[in-house]
């Protein structure tokens, strides 16, 4: 069931919700740690069996993953009209997917990376927490 | 046959573009690094003075964290249609500081009333930039 902050009508989303709002954005922001301090960059990404799945290059992500696999993957969908908008927020573990059977099997359902690069190694995200938070706007005062 | 796939590139921006590009939006994400968890990212609704990112906060595990760890600050915008964009990315420190003179409006209606400031150390960014067709906007040679 929905709760609703009555101070900021903020709602705290169920996980069910969330994993919907996941399944419908194809670009998150994926949140690592690099000495001690934290980066973000988009990636686009699918939901792939309760995970959260993408590609990436060798690079200050991919470091910085090997090395804190403790990450964040954060989706937000923005309506800056109505001034309100919604966040996901997955905490979990990246892994590379190494074994050829899991690469074959993350290739085979298309996800084309953007930027340049041949983006070759896959990372999945595996949840230990998903959180969400939609702003509802306060209907207009009668009258 | 003629290769007509336009691969898009990243190009580095400048600290400069960084700042101008950052003054064009007002919705960013504030990360915390946590010790022996994964980083907090949460969006928030901000402002530039003097170079200086200012957002408003409640109490809460957000604020606490930002005032014991190194933070950052991510604004982005990128069309998932043509597959183009920028990102840029602030590295530094948060501190609490007295209301800014600049105008931060969150949407939310808590109090937030802790005003909160990154002093950016590092600026960085890309942009998603799709090379330039030879094709003619009507798609002719």
């Amino acid at each position: 069931m929905a709760v609703l902050d009555s101070r900021t009508w903020m709602e705290h989303l169920g996980e069910e919700a969330c994993w919907q709002l996941l399944a419908s954005t194809p670009l998150g922001r994926i949140g690592v740690t690099v000495d001690s301090a934290p980066e973000v960059y988009p990636v686009n990404f699918r939901v792939d069996r309760g995970t959260v799945l993408f590609r990436t290059d060798p690079g200050t992500k991919l470091r910085g993953i090997d090395r804190s696999p403790s990450v964040c993957f954060e989706v937000d969908g923005m309506d800056e009209a109505a001034r309100t908008g919604w966040s996901v927020l997955v905490k979990g573990r990246a892994q590379e997917l190494l074994h050829p059977a899991e690469v074959r099997a993350a290739e085979s359902e298309p996800l084309e990376p953007w930027g340049f690069g041949p983006k070759s190694h896959w990372i999945r995200i595996v949840p230990t927490e998903v959180t969400g938070r939609r702003l509802h706007t306060r209907a207009p005062q009668a009258g | 046959m003629t290769e007509l796939t336009l691969v898009p590139s990243l190009q580095k921006l400048t600290p400069e573009e960084c700042l101008a590009l950052l003054a064009t939006a007002s919705v960013g994400r504030v990360a915390v690094a946590l010790p022996d968890s994964p980083p907090l990212v949460v969006p928030v609704n901000y402002a530039i003075d003097d170079d200086v990112i200012v957002f408003r906060t409640d109490p809460g595990a957000k604020l606490f964290a930002l005032r014991e760890h190194p933070a950052s600050f991510q604004v982005d915008s990128i069309d998932p249609f043509h597959r183009t964009g920028w990102s840029v990315l602030v590295q530094g420190f948060a501190y609490e500081t007295s209301p800014a003179d600049v105008d931060v409006d969150p949407w939310d209606s808590g109090p937030k009333s802790h005003w909160v400031r990154i002093f950016p150390g590092a600026i960085t960014g890309r942009r998603i930039v799709l090379p330039r067709s030879d094709l003619d906007p009507r798609g002719y040679r």
